[in-house]
């Protein structure tokens, strides 16, 4: 009797279903990572955002030039950086976000996607795992250079603008996470940066004065608090998979 | 296998699908209705693009929202309109498409060149999508649901582009496929299933009419199915008495084929009936 000798495939998902039975495992955002990485690399997991990459990146350019030039001839310096910090510190973030987001809704290759082993919410989490800490490095190192030239605390405006960013970020995943529809995330991307501009608009200093007056002790843990929401709701936004609501 | 279990979609008051309950082994299950009866909802909530209003869908008695990754790694999945990358080759498409479904590298470069030869792709497999035709672009995504080996191959409307010679090869391929997977194909084509399925769905008011082998929807019309002759001028007051199923001009004369469980037409003469004819009965006035 001749028996084939299984596919590489078949050996693959045997071996896969012996390890999960016995020894079932809990994956964790680290390994989820680990083996996104093992198994896409970057090269698939932005596969057709490179262009939003971009475009992200040289509209945040011309806002923090934009930012330099302005800045300093503001009357109240520390309150109007305060201000801008908060409104914009998600902008890059949130740039990357909300195009990719719309990119992956209109992409025709959408439904296959969304039936593999790692589908679009997978792909998501992790840009946006990615997107946070560009945004968190990008953002504390022009805060950096602007209070080294402003003479202003740094420490301080840099737990501002990552408690921001993390704040928006938390929001934003958590909108994706139960919104039934692409339109809450995007409403939520679009209202931050209409509601902080109207009211820095309607209260020129009193806005900023207000960010400015609420102490460190108070910005480090409320950001803390939202990048471990944002961790945690990261994850399982691919483990308990909504079907499509994002994308629909 | 695969179970549906008392599945109902609404949309706010409307209700796409009622009660629908489906076993499926392996083989070709034929899922036939008329366009809006409601298979692509039920295929799309069988791929898991969609979540069901009530009821259940279970892969070997588990639900499939539970096994998440596990499930839609044994699935293989073609949409009504399969979404390309204009810009991507075939082979780069299907190496896309092989580490989204977790395929080892090695796993997906032995099966890459295989799916392409299976599919008469071979020699295009490095051009770019945007120059092929629809046939060709049909071919790339009938490959992409063979990724991987499924275990559960869906095709919605596969054969949308084929020329009649790669609907044939087509419907080999999937002969061949279902002793080991569960193929399930939705179609309004009757002439896409009645060779290969097993077992035919047919969809009606948005609930199951009827789960069956061709030869058992076919004994229901045994001895009802006649052909005969007639003047073109007889064919309204024909119409309003029996239910046409075909026509054609034979010989100066209308040959007709009809139903007529009376037996009420002497010269006509009775013929066996076919899917084609099941589907014809079922949909009357159905717009198909």
């Amino acid at each position: 009797m001749k028996i084939d000798y299984p596919s590489q495939i078949e050996i693959d998902r045997a071996v896969e279903t012996i390890c999960d039975k016995a020894l079932p495992r809990r994956e964790s955002l680290l390994s989820f990572i680990r083996n996104m990485n093992a198994q896409l690399g970057l090269k698939y997991i932005f596969s057709g955002i490179y262009d939003v990459l971009l475009l992200s990146g040289a509209v945040f350019l011309i806002a923090v030039v934009l930012c330099f030039k302005w800045l300093p001839q503001a009357d109240d310096v520390p309150s109007a950086l305060g201000a801008a910090l908060f409104t914009f510190a998600p902008f890059l973030y949130l740039a990357a976000f909300a195009l990719t987001l719309l990119k992956e809704s209109t992409n025709p290759g959408l439904p296959v996607k969304m039936t593999c082993k790692y589908t679009v919410y997978h792909l998501i989490a992790y840009r946006m795992l990615l997107f946070s800490l560009i945004s968190g490095i990008v953002n504390t190192s022009y805060v950096l250079v602007l209070c080294l030239r402003l003479d202003l605390p740094p420490l301080y405006f840099i737990c501002l603008s990552l408690s921001a960013l993390f704040l928006f970020s938390a929001m934003l995943l958590l909108s994706l996470y139960y919104a039934r529809s692409k339109w809450p995330p995007l409403m939520i991307s679009a209202g931050w940066i209409a509601v902080n501009l109207i009211l820095w608009r309607a209260f020129p200093v009193g806005y900023g004065s207000f960010l400015t007056q609420i102490p460190l002790f108070v910005w480090v843990p409320a950001g803390a608090a939202c990048v471990v929401l944002y961790l945690y709701k990261l994850k399982k936004l691919t483990t308990n998979r909504r079907p499509f609501y994002a994308f629909s | 296998m695969l179970s549906v279990e008392h599945i109902t979609k609404k949309y706010k008051d409307f209700t796409v699908l009622e009660d629908i309950n489906l076993n499926f082994e392996n083989g070709v299950y034929g899922l036939i209705a008329p366009n809006g009866a409601g298979k692509t909802t039920l295929i799309k909530m069988i791929v898991t693009l969609l979540r069901p209003t009530q009821g259940v869908i279970r892969w070997d008695g588990e639900d499939i929202w539970k096994l998440d990754w596990k499930y839609r790694e044994l699935v293989g999945y073609l949409p009504q309109q399969f979404g390309y990358y204009r810009n991507y080759s075939p082979r780069a498409y299907l190496r896309y498409i092989s580490a989204l479904k977790g395929l080892s590298r090695s796993a997906a470069e032995e099966k890459i060149p295989e799916l392409l030869r299976l599919v008469s792709l071979a020699d295009a497999a490095d051009k770019k999508m945007k120059k092929f035709s629809g046939g060709m672009i049909q071919r790339v995504g009938i490959a992409q649901a063979l990724l991987g080996e499924p275990r559960l191959l869906i095709l919605d409307e596969p054969t949308a582009g084929l020329d009649p010679k790669e609907r044939a090869h087509f419907r080999n391929l999937l002969a061949s496929l279902s002793r080991e997977c569960t193929v399930i194909i939705s179609t309004h084509i009757v002439s896409d299933v009645e060779s290969i399925a097993n077992q035919v769905i047919l969809l009606k008011d948005h609930r199951v009419l009827r789960q069956a082998s061709i030869g058992e929807l076919c004994a229901d019309l045994e001895g009802c199915v006649y052909e005969t002759s007639i003047e073109d001028s007889r064919l309204p007051e024909f119409e309003k008495k029996y239910q046409l199923l075909a026509q054609r001009q034979e010989h100066g004369k209308l040959a007709v084929r009809f139903i007529d469980r009376a037996h009420a037409v002497p010269d006509a003469v009775c013929v066996p009936p076919n899917l084609e004819d099941v589907f014809l009965s079922t949909y009357e006035g159905a717009e198909t």
